[in-house]
């Protein structure tokens, strides 16, 4: 095997990834109702652009961006929008959201086909080769496209580096570190293709000449069908990690396939030359530069110990989590905890009765047993918390000044630069609450800033 | 455009318009939604099976008297231990294990014949007011029974310096202890009877010597240590460095004094109770240094002030103030010791 890369630090959590590694992905058919929260990415809301009672096409802008870091939204299905008002979110508030309920045919009177055409964003060609950056970052723009690990920020907006920055390479991030999660692995193997071409779109868009996508060795076929792939585009090349999480943060992924440290917050991948995308987030660029293609479906990972059948499958965006569960098989037994993404960085819903948004890797469903919750211990000073840090802070003794009251003393032992991956409270041996006290902090010192 | 919105505005705010596909209560928290399996009571439980093989071997070799020094100072440690979390409500549990650990150590650091009633002023000491009276499990500043075993060396030197010879073959009956009282291969060399040693080290490394019940044996401590390092209960750093810089050190002294002067290096590694604080009294998390880098220089100072100790001092063993003195660095390790955090750079890579 070649050379396997990693950073320092890091926990290796079992990865739970062979209920659904080789189960491919299948397609939801376009469901009757779709919820589409304009808020589905980090950033300003998208608001709305359609009113109650008119008619969509698949495709077509419902809610536009209010900013630069913001991304419109796109109806997911063909139908008649029947509200726009605030429903639940997965992250648990309420977003206003556009409702649209699919229609059998045209409004009386109206002699268009139903349904509508889908709709194309003009200005997209297969040959992107002849493409400035800028027209490329505006079909990104406007598809609406974020980053799908997780996070969800505005692609087009990493892809525009402010001035006096350079940016030499381009790094895709295929290593899904988080345990259960496959939809990324299922993208590798059965969308390749649009990976290519999106990884040689980025690459146009930024200007960079060389590329690195970084995998762990727990998806071997992944790394087999993407070195194949890649064989003969110059400048491209694909990095065995070892599996260990986080692996796909972006600081952690760049340090391991480069060396390099991204600054502490507020600096990013940028300030070492470096973009990170995800694998999905290159397929869907693929698809709205080369066919016009808006950002209104996405693959996702239904998997844990409650489920009947887990599975891989693309759904429209909007589709009510119940849906795409009575699709799939339903479940097994009631879950007693529901994760959107991964069980190491994801949301746990308090309502099954959510849309999937664009940043939804998938959905766990787990048992009591599962989401007991574990008794605190004292702290031992054991000092693993320390010693698996991917950022080398001391979680231990953050938490201390912030049980203490002390958030001063928790700034100045960097509470801030933690990137919340929550290796510390998986580790401790105690059960201690550490990243869950290092969020309320940050959001404290936020407000204070204020 | 403001139509629009004044649109959005006049719609009505629905919550959960539609029914939830299945009522079910969830639980929500925030992420991790997973653990690690290990816990307080299985590290403490690691460190009781690894401490077994050296409790065994001083059976073997001082028999009944072993057994019943290591009885009363667990029942003492355990009786404490619950006194103390139900009067002083400090954080912890008789479940986690710790005082049983705690016990079983104090009873390693004692020699087979001390009195009953010694035992219990030391369990009193390790567990009142070493630990619980510092704020209980995570807090104390010093090893709960090293602390005791040095109160006790110093409050009743002469019974905690009367050493059994191993008796072969377990049982020795009270009245014959006083026929094969001996002092210990340190204590020998520290009154300057360098000749009488008949240790060998085979018997130092096998435990036919006299000691405390549990510094005896070499190998069946190394044993336990292994279980540990396996285990993931210790990391390699304290142990490793505390005996090389001894050995180093005492190493030193013997090449350079002469081999009429001081003892071997080998010697000093295998004797006394080295590999026992080394392994399982250094390594006590609450009282050793948090990061990487902290837990060599806590190890190296364990290991120097040892060498420095048995070489120059007053007392014949200095594995126990050796360590109580780098617990009292630890704080002072720690906030001396810090590793930049990701991503920035120290200040003199910046100036230069």
């Amino acid at each position: 095997m070649a050379i396997r890369r990693t950073f320092r630090g890091g926990i290796h959590p079992d990865d739970h990834k062979d209920f659904t590694s080789s189960l491919s992905i299948q397609d939801m058919p376009a469901p009757d109702r779709v919820v589409l929260p304009l808020r589905q990415h980090l950033g300003a809301p998208a608001k709305a652009v359609v009113q109650v009672g008119q008619r969509v096409a698949v495709g077509q802008v419902v809610g536009e961006a209010t900013g630069f870091v913001s991304a419109p939204v796109h109806a997911s299905i063909a139908g008649e929008v029947t509200a726009i008002a605030k429903y639940r979110h997965p992250g648990g508030f309420l977003a206003e959201s556009v409702v649209i309920e699919a229609r059998d045919a045209a409004p009386e009177g109206d002699e268009s086909p139903w349904p509508p055409e889908p709709f194309r964003m003009p200005g997209a060609s297969h040959d992107y080769g002849s493409m400035d950056a800028e027209h490329i970052r505006s079909l990104i723009r406007n598809a609406g496209i974020v980053g799908m690990g997780g996070a969800a920020f505005p692609t087009a907006v990493k892809l525009s580096p402010p001035k006096g920055k350079k940016v030499e390479l381009l790094i895709i991030n295929g290593a899904e570190c988080e345990p259960f999660l496959t939809c990324d692995h299922r993208c590798m193997l059965e969308e390749t293709d649009k990976i290519v071409h999106g990884v040689k779109i980025l690459m146009r868009a930024l200007g960079v000449s060389s590329a690195i996508i970084g995998i762990e060795d727990n998806k071997p076929d992944a790394i087999a069908v993407m070195t194949k792939a890649f064989a003969g585009v110059l400048g491209v090349t694909v990095a065995t990690c070892k599996v260990k999480y986080p692996q796909g943060g972006e600081k952690q992924l760049i340090k391991a396939l480069t060396g390099r440290e991204v600054p502490p917050p507020p600096g990013l991948p940028l300030d070492v030359g470096i973009v990170v995308q995800n694998v999905g987030t290159a397929a869907r660029v693929a698809e709205a530069v080369m066919d016009g293609i808006t950002f209104y479906e996405r693959t996702i990972t239904l998997s844990g110990s409650q489920i009947a059948k887990p599975a891989n499958v693309r759904v429209r965006l909007g589709t009510m989590l119940g849906d795409v569960l009575e699709f799939c098989g339903g479940l097994k037994a009631d879950p007693a905890k529901v994760i959107m993404g991964g069980p190491m960085m994801g949301v746990s819903l308090s309502d099954l009765d959510v849309p999937v948004v664009k940043g939804t890797s998938g959905f766990l469903f787990f048992d009591g047993l599962a989401a007991a919750e574990l008794e605190a211990g004292p702290c031992l000073r054991c000092g693993r918390c320390v010693d698996i840090c991917p950022l080398r802070l001391r979680p231990a003794e953050i938490a201390q000044f912030i049980e203490a009251g002390d958030l001063d003393g928790a700034e100045a032992m960097h509470v801030r630069e933690c990137m919340e991956c929550g290796s510390c409270s998986y580790i401790c041996p105690a059960n201690r609450w550490l990243v869950q006290l290092f969020r309320i902090a940050k959001a404290k010192l936020n407000e204070r800033k204020k | 455009m403001s139509e629009k919105n004044d649109d959005i505005q006049a719609a009505p705010v629905k919550e959960a318009a539609t029914t939830p596909p299945a009522p079910v209560k969830l639980k929500v928290g925030s992420s991790p939604h997973l653990h690690d399996k290990d816990s307080i009571s299985k590290i403490m439980f690691w460190v009781v099976i690894a401490l077994l093989p050296g409790v065994a071997v001083s059976f073997w070799y001082f028999g009944l008297e072993a057994v019943r020094a290591m009885l009363i100072s667990v029942v003492a440690c355990l009786g404490f231990e619950a006194a103390s979390l139900r009067l002083l409500k400090t954080p912890g549990s008789l479940k986690d294990g710790s005082a049983l650990v705690t016990g079983i150590l104090l009873g390693m650091n004692l020699p087979p014949t001390a009195p009953w009633w010694m035992i219990v002023v030391g369990s009193l000491v390790a567990m009142v007011i070493a630990k619980h009276l510092f704020g209980g499990l995570g807090t104390n500043i010093f090893n709960p029974a090293l602390v005791a075993r040095v109160f006790l060396l110093v409050s009743w030197p002469t019974h905690m310096t009367t050493w059994m010879k191993p008796g072969q073959m377990g049982i020795v009956a009270a009245d014959e202890l006083a026929a094969v009282t001996g002092a210990t291969p340190l204590g020998l060399l520290k009154e300057g009877r360098l000749a009488e040693m008949a240790a060998s080290s085979s018997d130092l490394f096998f435990g036919n010597v006299g000691g405390s019940i549990g510094e005896i044996s070499a190998i069946a401590l190394l044993l336990g240590g292994i279980i540990l390092l396996v285990k993931r209960v210790i990391t390699w750093e304290i142990p490793v460095v505390f005996i090389a810089t001894t050995f180093v050190v005492t190493g030193l002294a013997y090449w350079i004094g002469g081999p009429e002067k001081y003892a071997s290096p080998v010697f000093h590694v295998l004797s006394g109770g080295l590999i026992l604080g080394a392994f399982f009294m250094a390594t006590d998390m609450v009282t050793s240094p948090i990061t990487f880098w902290g837990r060599v220089v806590f190890a190296f100072g364990c290991g120097l002030l040892t060498a420095l100790i048995r070489l120059f001092g007053g007392y014949p063993e200095g594995v126990s103030f050796a360590i109580l003195l780098m617990n009292a660095s630890t704080p002072l390790i720690d906030h001396l010791i810090k590793e930049r955090t990701f991503g920035t750079v120290r200040k003199a890579e910046v100036a230069s």
